[in-house]
């Protein structure tokens, strides 16, 4: 009997033709978030992959693997060999339910609180918050933890049938536990036993992050702005397997140094989330100075927008990615108005992806909480929107408008100007 | 380059190095150490006190050697929090940092604390201070020269008014920018500590000291093996304090030095008096030459600051854009939103050359016309 890591994939990734390539994509970001922990063992059996770690380390493996996403749920379980008879699961199930029954000693005064499942994952929060019982509500007297053991054959050449499995070792508990209460119906301890090709018995279970494997969706180029959004709408599109790039636009020296070294540490910090992450810097001064003196200020957002959805297009070309994505949510500043956004739009001769766009504030900021990118985000350093921002923008700007006033431009030069800038960092 | 940044903080001087390097490969032993190379160090040491100390004319002992002078404000400043409740202390506006985080902790323990206002160069008024100081009053903490605006305080004029008004009370000066730079009269100012930092002078960063007269004991801020006779412990920074005597030492020998930053300034001085929309924030008379102030209309300071980098020119800025306010000094002087945005500080150390005022003003005057042009919003509309 041993402990071990069982870790459920998603069920898109078990079908279609691509299936083995996105197992081995799964595998490679599980191995990456796990990197610093040693494994001694991994394998599979009947579908699911398990991982022998460190007991010591479990803890923090548990919480790495809670952020790679495919996985739907990570379950610390004990491994028995089926050689070692029903005896020896017996002993995996007596651990599991004390191992349980420890969380209601320490929670006096709740009536059936701890499930053990559905506890929500250390990081980040995919779907909304689990329900959470106020402190000190329940009754005072607490009655006694109610427990079911349910059996599962992956493996249906195992002789003895699931509820005939489940029924014995649950007999075995009650011998050991007499004055514990059974309910197969809403149980406050669920012992699950798994027969494949040994047994695993298990007591709780972590959810993942859901979402596919990284790299099963393409690539995409984020706007890496240095705000608060456009890393979460990257950790979006990467939680969809979607592998990113990102680009971050700066008027040096009109912004500072520390403006760009901002958004290299967004993107450190993104990485540990959404896997390993090219960064171009680009200088888009000359556009805004050419911007500044030949055309209207209130519309230097939109055209400096324009240029920034060309010269990223460009790259997409260069670099091999299929699509752009911003952080742009509607009505939040005076350019992400509908009107806005079309303009922005059709200078992009790639697909733009707005994973934000009906998102409020606040959703946003919860996320960017979780994904650790929110403290350097509200770090003071001017990006350049904030530097050359119009003090009364176009908010319903007309295409044809923009196009007149981008006639005083020399788009073709200032693209090259801007592209010669390009510096690329990379991560890991 | 041209390094105009000196307040902030200044290049070593090559015989500081050598002596650091020396002591460092040679002469490491623990000062505190009963054997041969504990007293090699200990002598350094103690060579490097006696040296300060006769460049100051003070005793040695009166030196008590620091990590910064941050830390010598902080050792003076919250020793009074023992005087209790009923006390109050007395400074300006304008202080550092090191003094005002401080006296924020006293005003927790509820020591009152009292600001006296400054003038529109940040300078108080010696009678102002004294009128603030009664029988309760346990410190005076006045700047010797201000670090945005290199005003002159009238440290000589506020301490015998002080003093008479209440003998008892410890009067403190922080004199980072002013030591070695503006000379200062410890004895008619009646002054009875003071701070001061090596990196300031062309010394290395990480030391200090506390000028403590005699007799003016304090509670020590950090306590252990009893080291600079109890009032701070921890083992010597032997080299850098060896170090630091020197930068002293040669700052204070080099006579000419002060008439050349002072030409330096006025040339500048001059030449950025013809840009148009210039202010100086720094007063005209009763300042040190050492530093500079100045405000350009239209523009922000920041932009300036990194446009002046680009061609190796390096000064700072009186108040960050991104951070959106200007700093305390400047809003203590009530200056303008339209200057306060666009103020940075030269500042000059004595190795600075009057040939650098040339270059250093065509770049200005060129980085300040680019940048008015670009976001002086005066475009089409």
């Amino acid at each position: 009997m041993r402990q071990v890591l069982s870790v459920s994939y998603g069920e898109l990734i078990l079908k279609g033709k691509n299936r083995q390539t996105f197992i081995k994509e799964q595998e490679t970001a599980i191995h990456r978030a796990l990197r610093g922990i040693p494994i001694e063992e991994s394998f599979y059996q009947f579908g699911k992959y398990f991982l022998v770690v460190d007991p010591a380390q479990q803890a923090e493996a548990i919480r790495r693997l809670q952020r790679v996403f495919g996985l739907v749920f990570i379950t610390p379980s004990w491994q028995v060999a089926k050689e070692e008879s029903l005896d020896a699961a017996s002993q995996a199930c007596l651990q599991a339910l004390e191992d349980r029954l420890v969380d209601f000693q320490s929670q006096p005064g709740h009536g059936k609180v701890p499930s053990g499942h559905g506890q929500s994952p250390a990081g980040l929060t995919t779907s909304p918050a689990a329900s959470q019982v106020a402190p000190g509500a329940g009754p005072s007297f607490q009655p006694l933890p109610s427990f079911k053991v349910k059996a599962k054959r992956a493996d249906k050449s195992f002789p003895i049938p699931s509820p005939a499995i489940g029924a014995k070792l649950g007999a075995r508990l009650l011998e050991a536990h007499p004055e514990l209460p059974v309910d197969l119906k809403d149980p406050d301890i669920l012992i699950q036993v798994e027969i494949r090709e040994d047994i695993f018995v298990s007591c709780r279970r972590y959810p993942g992050a859901g979402g596919l494997p990284a790299g099963s969706g393409g690539r995409g180029l984020l706007l890496l702005s240095g705000g608060i959004d456009s890393p979460v709408a990257g950790y979006a599109m990467a939680r969809r397997g979607m592998g990113l790039g990102a680009m971050h636009f700066h008027a040096y020296p009109y912004t500072s140094e520390r403006a760009q070294d901002k958004a290299y540490r967004l993107a450190q910090q993104m990485s540990q989330t959404v896997g390993p992450m090219r960064v171009f810097m680009i200088n888009l001064l000359d556009t805004y100075k050419a911007a500044t003196l030949n055309c209207k200020p209130r519309n230097m957002t939109l055209l400096s927008r324009r240029m920034m959805m060309r010269i990223g297009s460009r790259l997409c070309d260069q670099y091999g990615y299929q699509a752009m994505i911003t952080g742009e949510s509607l009505g939040q500043v005076a350019s992400q108005t509908v009107q806005g956004l079309e303009v922005v739009d059709n200078a992009a001769s790639h697909l733009v992806l707005r994973p934000l766009i009906a998102q409020d504030k606040t959703q946003i900021i919860e996320t960017a909480r979780d994904l650790g990118t929110y403290p350097i985000s509200i770090e003071p350093y001017d990006d350049c929107c904030s530097i050359f921002a119009p003090d009364r923008p176009n908010i319903k700007p007309r295409l044809s408008d923009i196009e007149e006033d981008e006639k005083n431009l020399p788009i073709e030069e200032l693209l090259e100007a801007a592209l010669a800038t390009v510096k690329i960092l990379e991560i890991d | 380059m041209i390094y105009f940044d000196n307040a902030a903080t200044t290049p070593l001087r090559p015989e500081a190095i050598e002596t650091i390097d020396k002591v460092l490969r040679d002469h490491w032993g623990n000062p505190s150490s009963l054997h041969h190379m504990g007293f090699e160090a200990e002598k350094i040491m103690e060579g490097a006190r006696r040296s300060i100390a006769e460049n100051l004319g003070v005793m040695a002992e009166e030196i008590i050697f620091t990590g910064s002078a941050t830390e010598a404000n902080n050792m003076v400043l919250q020793a009074m929090a023992a005087k209790g409740p009923h006390a109050n202390l007395v400074i300006s506006p304008v202080e550092h940092d090191s003094i005002l985080n401080p006296a924020k902790l006293l005003a927790q323990a509820g020591l009152a604390v009292r600001v006296c206002p400054v003038d529109a160069e940040g300078r108080v008024d010696p009678q102002q201070v004294a009128d603030l100081v009664d029988e309760e009053t346990v410190l005076v903490s006045i700047m010797h020269v201000n670090n945005e605006l290199g005003t002159i305080e009238p440290i000589e004029a506020i301490g015998p008014l002080i003093k008479q008004k209440n003998p008892k009370l410890h009067f403190h000066v922080d004199n980072v920018q002013g030591l070695g730079k503006v000379p200062l009269d410890l004895k008619q100012a009646e002054v009875d500590s003071f701070s001061a930092s090596a990196h300031k002078l062309m010394g290395p960063k990480g030391v200090g000291f506390l000028y403590l007269k005699q007799g003016r004991a304090i509670a020590p801020l950090i306590r252990g093996g009893g080291q600079e006779r109890g009032q701070r412990s921890g083992t010597e920074n032997v080299a850098y304090i060896a170090g630091m005597a020197k930068a002293l030492d040669l700052q204070l020998q080099d006579q000419e030095a002060r008439d050349r930053v002072v030409r330096l300034n006025q040339a500048i001085r001059q030449g950025l008096s013809q840009i148009e929309g210039v202010h100086f924030n720094s007063p005209e008379t009763g300042v040190s030459p050492y530093i500079l102030n100045v405000a350009f209309t239209g523009l922000k300071a920041e932009v300036l600051l990194h446009s002046l980098e680009e061609e190796e020119i390096y000064v700072s800025t009186g108040s960050a854009c991104s951070l959106g306010a200007p700093s305390h000094v400047l809003q203590a002087i009530q200056l303008s939103n339209k200057y306060a945005d666009g103020s940075i500080r030269i500042s000059f150390q004595a190795e600075n050359r009057e040939e650098e005022a040339e270059p250093f003003l065509e770049a200005v005057r060129l980085a300040v016309a680019d940048i008015r042009r670009y976001t002086g919003r005066g475009g089409r509309g």
